[in-house]
């Protein structure tokens, strides 16, 4: 059924990393990045693999879930890895055609593929941790001292809430715009490309009509409490650091430090 | 022949932490001809019930039988469809459905699916906008969207009435109309089933609306089966309805405040007409002693 779809991914749980502030998540996941495409080093990738796993593991998601959200990148992946394999110059292992297949190839294959693994990996277990009205909330705030230069942080972030909010609205309206159509015997889904098009006209005509009267009725409410956007806006429920949090980039700036220091002093 | 639901299941998002069982073993029977009401709390199930009626979703166990035919098991296409086709749905807020450029075209969308040939369209069209009383000279042509609220709720409605169901379902039809228009309704369903013996099954949380118009009541609760017979009995169940987030009729909530304070009626009673009568022999027996 098309209900049957999870907002943005989130997972709810109570895991260290559900307790997490999301802002210190954010920055943290961008630093985590960094370290894993700035610090080439072959003991730096299995130290980054061993945090990655040990995340998954703190976060109480099951790693079917995270294995689920690689998926969809699995071509990529595997095209990457091919491209790397007869690209990189190197003892030659043995010849197709005009291409060379590598040792060094495979090994630089394998580690690019590695990267992008992780870099997916942990970016979807910020999304299964964190709600997307935390996700979004913590966005306003980082972005905020851009504001200066005139980037508009709040109403990007109150334009992710709103359609992130009505995501499931929408689907459920579609679902149910769907099913009495069904009921008055049209055949959605069937037949060539026109008719199948044209079966979609009575879905799409009320679906947008309903999309345009919500927006309406949300703007009327949002204006009636007096909204003006962010200028001078205090939160119900503002964000604020705990122990958890510091404790947690204590541990994530030392783990930075022993990277580059491996780094530093082992060089291949 | 009647409809018949037999220990139908159904979760909602399955192995998902969202998982949520809606219909847990629900054995019902709409038999041909009544007037059927469905009531139940916000959530109790009573949507998702009415959409196992014709199939518009699969139950994970159970069987749902049409007139015999079991639309899960039957091999038998075009019988299955039938099956389905046999059974009307008037959803929630119908009015949000409306599609077309004109009222005519709107409320024709459905026979023309069903293979009607254009003459019978017409006529389909004509008798259904006579029957939910929209003039057809003055409001075939005219968008649906340039309508009332309850003018574009009359021709949602029509435009299930045009397929000539053998069971008409109602999820509550009433929903946001005016006690005029609510009262228009109500009198539309109830000569819809007395004239073209249609079966009726309404959804409603208004046990006032139940009482008028039901002969059968189905109490769900929690995704289960509360309480299912005639109104007269499933009403005396008070403590089962009030368990189920639901009031018994004002009318028999006023029996019952009459009995305790004395006077000799009983509380069984859920329609206007009866209960005055019942209240008039009541204060009359009394005066004479």
């Amino acid at each position: 059924m098309l209900t049957d779809i999870t907002l943005g991914q989130y997972f709810p749980g109570n895991s260290l990393l559900h307790r997490m502030d999301a802002r210190v998540k954010i920055v943290l996941l961008f630093f985590y990045i960094l370290a894993i495409f700035v610090l080439d080093n072959n003991y730096c990738y299995a130290l980054n693999t061993a945090f990655a796993l040990a995340a998954i593991k703190m976060s109480k998601i099951p790693p079917v879930m995270v294995l689920k959200s690689i998926k969809p990148m699995w071509w990529i992946l595997l095209f990457t890895f091919i491209i790397q394999m007869f690209t990189i110059p190197g003892e030659t292992l043995c010849k197709l055609w005009i291409f060379n297949l590598t040792y060094e190839g495979i090994v630089r294959g394998f580690i690019i593929a590695l990267r992008l693994v992780l870099l997916i990996a942990v970016s979807s277990l910020l999304m299964f941790t964190t709600s997307p009205l935390m996700l979004t909330d913590a966005l306003e705030i980082l972005f905020a001292p851009l504001k200066k230069l005139g980037f508009p942080a709040h109403e990007l972030a109150m334009m992710m809430t709103i359609a992130l909010r009505f995501i499931p609205t929408l689907l459920e309206e579609t679902d149910k715009i769907i099913k009495a159509q069904k009921s008055r015997g049209s055949d959605i889904g069937e037949g060539n490309f026109m008719v199948k098009a044209k079966s979609m006209i009575p879905i799409l005509v009320p679906l947008f009509i309903s999309a345009f009267r919500r927006a309406e009725e949300l703007a009327m409410a949002m204006e009636a409490r007096s909204y003006r956007g962010g200028i001078g806006r205090t939160r119900m429920k503002a964000m604020r650091m705990h122990k958890l949090d510091f404790l947690a980039i204590g541990i994530f700036i030392i783990y930075l430090i022993i990277l580059s220091g491996i780094r530093i002093c082992m060089p291949v | 022949m009647s409809i018949e639901l037999k220990d139908i299941s159904y979760v909602y998002m399955p192995k998902t932490p969202f998982e949520h069982l809606a219909l847990d073993n629900v054995t019902i029977t709409i038999p041909d001809g009544s007037i059927t009401a469905i009531a139940g709390h916000t959530g109790s199930g009573k949507s998702t019930l009415i959409q196992h009626l014709n199939g518009l979703l699969q139950p994970a166990a159970g069987t749902v039988a049409i007139d015999g035919t079991d639309i899960w098991q039957c091999k038998d296409k075009s019988k299955v469809k039938a099956a389905k086709r046999s059974v009307g749905m008037v959803f929630q807020y119908p009015e949000h459905q409306l599609f077309e450029e004109t009222v005519e075209a709107d409320i024709a969308f459905g026979p023309k699916n069903y293979g009607c040939s254009a003459d019978e369209i017409a006529t389909r069209v004509r008798d259904a906008m006579a029957f939910v009383r929209l003039d057809y000279e003055k409001y075939s042509k005219r968008s649906p969207f340039q309508l009332s609220g309850g003018q574009m709720r009359r021709v949602a409605i029509a435009g299930v009435v045009a397929l000539k169901p053998k069971y008409l379902v109602l999820d509550e039809p009433t929903a946001g109309l005016d006690p005029q228009g609510r009262e228009d309704l109500l009198q539309r369903i109830r000569e819809l089933h007395a004239k073209e013996k249609t079966t009726i099954v309404i959804v409603s949380h208004n046990m006032d609306d139940i009482a008028r118009l039901a002969d059968k009541v189905i109490i769900l609760n929690k995704g289960k089966v509360a309480a299912e017979g005639k109104p007269a009995d499933v009403f005396k169940m008070q403590e089962i309805i009030q368990q189920a987030g639901l009031e018994v009729p004002q009318i028999t909530q006023i029996m019952e405040k009459l009995q305790q304070a004395g006077l000799s009626v009983n509380s069984d009673i859920y329609i206007m007409d009866k209960a005055v009568e019942a209240i008039a022999q009541a204060v009359r027996g009394r005066s004479r002693c």
